[in-house]
C-alpha cells in the first residue's frame, strides 16, 4: 500500500489505518496537469562529493558478528541521530499528510513523496521537529517515481537560514545489507513526539526503489532515508505486508532532475492504481507495434523504450499492434512488470517494464 | 444508540483525497522477474535476522537467566521477568488468562499464582514456587539515547527480537476498550444485538438476545450507560459482566477489545498482513519509551536490555507495525513491592479511569 498521507490533525493511528483502509481503492486523479513556471530560483543542483569518511569496519561486513560490532554501530547510530530528527519535517498539503526533509536551508529545499504534495504551487504548511511551522510551496513532482520538492517561504521570525539541513547521498554504490536509518512522522505528526527513528538494512536495491527492513506506516511518506554517513539516499514511499517490505525512492530521482523539479514540472504516471498503462504510441507493422513515440516519465519511458523499437512480444504474448498491445497491457495490473522483447537496430533485446497506473 | 455505531460515528473522517494503493502486485511481479539471489539480503541477515540476532548472544546471556516463557492454559501468553529470587514475576498483565505456567530458561516448568495486578501499567506479579533463581539487574538511572540496540531476550541463547530506541520516553494516552457488542434498550439492562467478530464479548461467549445487567459491579439502566461505563476502561481490561439469558442469570468475564479492531473486518485482515498481530492492550501509559524491533505481542512483558545486557524495562505492547513500547526501569521497580504487598489500589474505575487496578482473580 501506498504509505498514506494523513488527514487532519486530530488524526490519531486508528483513525489514519481506518482511513488507509477504507479507501483502499479510492484513486486520485489529479484534474490539471499545469506547468507553471516556478519563482526565479537559482538552479543548482545540491549533489556534493562523497566524503572519504573512514566508517567502521562492521558497515562492510555482511553481518556484524561480535559485540564490538554492535557497539560500533550502536556508536555511529546515535552520532546521526540528532541531525536526523532534526531535519525531518511534517510535510501537510491539503488534507494530505506526510513527512519531509531539508536539504538545502539556502534555498529552503525540502524533498518529499510527490504523493503526499498531489499538484505542484500549492500551499503546503512544514512543521519542524520542534514544533514550529513554516509556510511551505510545492514545486515539483515526478509522479512515476514518487519524488516531490517544496520550497520553504521566507519567515519573519524563523531564520531558514539557520535550519539544520542535510546533504544529499550517491545512491550508484548502494548494496543490500547496507544500514540505514530511517525517520519521519508515523501516523502523522503528534505534538510532543520527535521524529520517529528506525534503524535497518537495505533488503533489495532496483534502479527506482529500494527497500529495507526500516518499518513504515502512513505518515511516514516523504520522509528520509539516511546511510552511514548521515546523507540522505532515499525517500519513503510504499509499504507492502512484511515488515521487510518498505520502500524508499533513491534520492537519484531528484539529482537526475533537479532543475525541473526546481521550475515546478509535474510528470509521470502513478506508481499504483486500476488501469495499467505502458506510455507508448505506435504503429502497426508486419512484425510487431512500432514505437513512434513514449511518454514523458511513463513506465516505457523508465525503462527505456526508444522511438522506432520494434514491440515484438510481451511476456508470452505475440505483438501484432498498437491497440492489441494496450488491450495486452489491460490484462496486467498497475506495478506489475512485464517483459518487452524488442527489436532495435536489428538485435533483440528484453526489456522489464513495470507497468503505471493511468489517470 | 448502539456502543459500535458511536465509536464509529465519533472517529469517522473523510476519505475522499486519500492515495492508498496496494502493493502487492508490484512485488509478485519483481519476485518472478528476478532470479539473483545476491541482489536480495537473506532473511537471516535482517535487522531482526537470525544471524544478526546471533551477534546478540553474549549481551542476553545473563539476561535470557531472568526471562520465562509464560502460557496460558497451554498457550504462549508473554516473556516475564524474574524480579525476586524466590520465584517472583513480573509480566504483562492483559495477556494472562486462566492457568498460568512459566517455563524459565533451564527449561523447568512451574505452575504460577497471580498475586497482583496493576491495571494502569498492565503489570502483573505472579508467583511461582521456586528459590535462588538468577534476578533482573535494573539500570534506571540514565535513559538509553535515541539510535541505541535495545535487546528482547526470551529463553533461547539468541534474543527474540532486536531494535533501536525511536523515540525518547513520552506518555501514551488512553483509548477507551469497548465489548464488541452492538446494543439496544431493554428493561432493567442492555440487550445485545449482536455480537462482533474476534471481540473480547465473542471470546466470553455474549449471544445475541442476552441483556447486560451489571458491569464491574455497576448496575446498567440501558444502552447508553453501557456504553458510557465501559469506556472508562482500556482495551485488555477484565470486566465481569452479569447478564441475563433466557430468565437465567449468568456471569462473564469480558476483555474488553480496541475497537479500532472491530471497525471493519478487512483492517483485521490487513493488520496482520501489514506487520503482525498487536497487543490487546497498548494505549494508557504514564511512560514509555519507544523502539523498533519486531515483536509478537506474546513476546511482550519481558525485560528489554542495553548491549550492557541491563534491564532498562519491561516490554509492555506491539503498538504497531513501526512501534514497540517498553515501561522504562524507574516506574518498573517500585511497582513490584507494591503489587507483593497487594498495595494497589482497589477496583474502581469509576472514581478514577487511570488510576484504576483490576483483581484478575475473577477469571471464569
Amino acid at each position: 500500500m501506498k504509505l498514506s498521507p494523513l488527514f487532519n490533525q486530530s488524526g490519531t493511528a486508528s483513525a489514519c489505518i481506518r482511513r488507509i483502509l477504507s479507501s483502499a481503492f479510492i484513486l486520485i486523479i489529479v484534474l490539471s496537469v499545469s506547468h507553471i513556471s516556478a519563482e526565479d530560483v537559482k538552479v543548482q543542483k545540491p549533489v556534493t562529493p562523497v566524503p572519504a569518511t573512514a566508517l567502521s569496519e562492521v558497515f562492510f561486513k555482511s553481518v556484524p558478528d561480535s559485540l564490538e560490532d554492535l557497539q560500533q554501530i550502536e556508536k555511529q547510530v546515535t552520532s546521526l541521530t540528532e541531525l536526523s530528527i532534526h531535519c525531518t519535517v511534517s510535510v501537510r498539503v491539503g488534507d494530505a499528510q506526510g513527512s519531509g526533509v531539508i536539504i538545502d536551508n539556502k534555498a529552503g529545499y525540502i524533498l518529499t513523496a510527490a504523493h503526499v504534495i498531489g499538484l505542484a504551487q500549492k500551499n503546503a504548511t512544514i512543521i519542524l521537529h520542534d514544533g514550529r511551522t513554516l509556510k511551505g510551496r510545492t514545486m515539483g513532482l515526478n509522479r512515476g517515481m514518487d519524488a516531490g520538492l517544496v520550497k520553504l517561504v521566507e519567515d519573519n521570525e524563523i531564520d531558514i537560514s539557520k535550519l539544520p539541513q542535510v546533504k544529499m547521498g550517491d545512491v550508484s554504490k548502494l548494496e543490500p545489507g547496507e544500514w540505514v536509518l530511517a525517520t519521519g512522522h508515523p501516523n502523522g505528526y503528534q505534538a510532543g513526539r520527535d521524529p520517529v527513528v528506525r534503524l535497518g538494512r537495505v533488503v533489495s536495491r532496483k534502479k527506482h526503489l529500494i527497500q529495507t527492513d526500516c518499518t513504515l506506516i502512513g505518515g511516514d511518506s516523504g520522509g528520509p532515508l539516511f546511510n552511514m554517513k548521515g546523507e540522505v539516499i532515499g525517500i519513503h514511499s510504499r509499504i507492502g505486508p512484511a515488515t521487510s517490505w518498505n520502500f524508499h525512492i533513491p534520492v537519484s530521482a531528484f539529482q537526475d532532475d533537479w532543475e525541473k523539479l526546481v521550475s515546478g514540472d509535474m510528470w509521470g504516471a502513478k506508481p499504483l492504481g486500476q488501469n495499467a498503462v505502458l506510455g507508448v504510441n505506435g504503429l502497426d507493422s508486419d512484425a510487431g507495434c512500432k514505437v513512434t513515440a513514449v511518454t514523458r516519465g511513463f513506465p516505457a519511458e523508465i525503462a527505456g523504450l526508444k522511438t522506432n523499437d520494434l514491440i515484438i512480444q510481451l511476456n508470452e504474448e505475440k505483438i501484432t499492434g498498437i491497440e492489441q498491445l494496450a488491450e495486452i497491457v489491460q490484462q496486467y495490473k498497475p506495478g506489475q512488470t512485464v517483459q518487452l522483447k524488442v527489436i532495435r537496430d536489428k538485435k533483440t533485446m528484453l526489456i522489464e517494464v513495470q507497468l503505471a497506473a493511468r489517470d | 444508540m448502539s456502543h459500535d455505531q458511536k465509536t464509529r460515528s465519533k472517529k469517522s473522517i473523510s476519505v475522499q483525497f486519500l492515495l492508498t494503493f496496494l502493493i502487492i502486485p508490484v512485488l509478485a511481479g519483481w519476485l518472478t522477474s528476478d532470479g539473483h539471489a545476491q541482489d536480495q539480503l537473506q532473511p537471516s541477515q535482517l535487522t531482526g535476522g537470525s544471524q544478526i540476532r546471533k551477534a546478540f548472544r553474549s549481551v542476553v546471556s545473563t539476561p535470557r537467566s531472568w526471562t520465562v516463557r509464560i502460557r496460558s492454559n497451554g498457550k504462549e501468553a508473554s516473556l516475564g521477568a524474574i524480579v525476586g529470587a524466590d520465584g517472583w514475576i513480573l509480566t504483562k498483565a492483559s495477556q494472562l488468562d486462566g492457568q498460568i505456567t512459566c517455563e524459565l530458561s533451564t527449561s523447568e516448568r512451574y505452575e504460577a499464582e497471580i498475586i497482583g495486578v496493576d491495571g494502569k501499567l498492565d503489570l502483573a506479579l505472579i508467583k511461582i514456587d521456586a528459590k535462588d533463581l538468577a534476578t533482573v539487574k535494573w539500570q534506571s538511572a540514565t535513559d538509553p539515547k535515541v539510535g541505541q540496540w535495545l535487546v528482547t531476550p526470551g529463553l533461547s541463547m539468541s534474543p527474540v527480537s532486536v531494535g533501536v530506541l525511536s523515540v525518547p520516553r513520552r506518555e501514551i494516552k488512553p483509548e477507551p476498550g469497548v465489548l464488541g457488542v452492538r446494543i439496544d434498550d431493554a428493561k432493567g439492562g442492555a440487550l445485545v444485538k449482536q455480537v462482533m467478530r474476534e471481540s473480547g464479548a465473542e471470546e466470553a461467549g455474549l449471544l445475541a438476545g442476552d441483556v447486560i445487567l451489571n458491569v464491574a459491579g455497576e448496575d446498567i439502566e440501558n444502552a447508553s450507560a453501557l456504553s458510557n461505563f465501559v469506556q472508562k476502561f482500556l482495551p485488555g481490561d477484565r470486566v465481569l459482566l452479569k447478564v441475563l439469558r433466557e430468565k437465567e442469570e449468568l456471569t462473564r468475564v469480558v476483555v474488553l477489545t480496541d475497537p479500532q479492531m472491530l471497525i471493519y473486518d478487512r483492517l483485521r485482515e490487513m493488520q496482520k498482513k501489514m506487520g503482525g498481530e498487536l497487543s490487546r492492550r497498548k494505549t494508557g501509559f504514564t511512560e514509555v519509551l519507544q523502539h523498533d524491533a519486531v515483536l509478537r505481542p506474546e513476546d511482550c512483558g519481558g525485560v528489554i536490555v542495553d548491549l550492557k545486557g541491563q534491564a532498562i524495562g519491561l516490554n509492555i505492547a506491539r503498538a504497531g507495525r513501526t512501534k514497540s513500547f517498553a515501561i522504562p526501569a524507574n516506574h518498573v521497580i517500585p511497582m513490584i513491592e507494591k503489587l507483593k504487598q497487594k498495595q494497589y489500589a482497589p477496583y474502581n474505575p469509576v472514581k478514577d479511569v487511570k488510576e484504576h487496578t483490576v483483581s484478575t482473580d475473577t477469571s471464569s
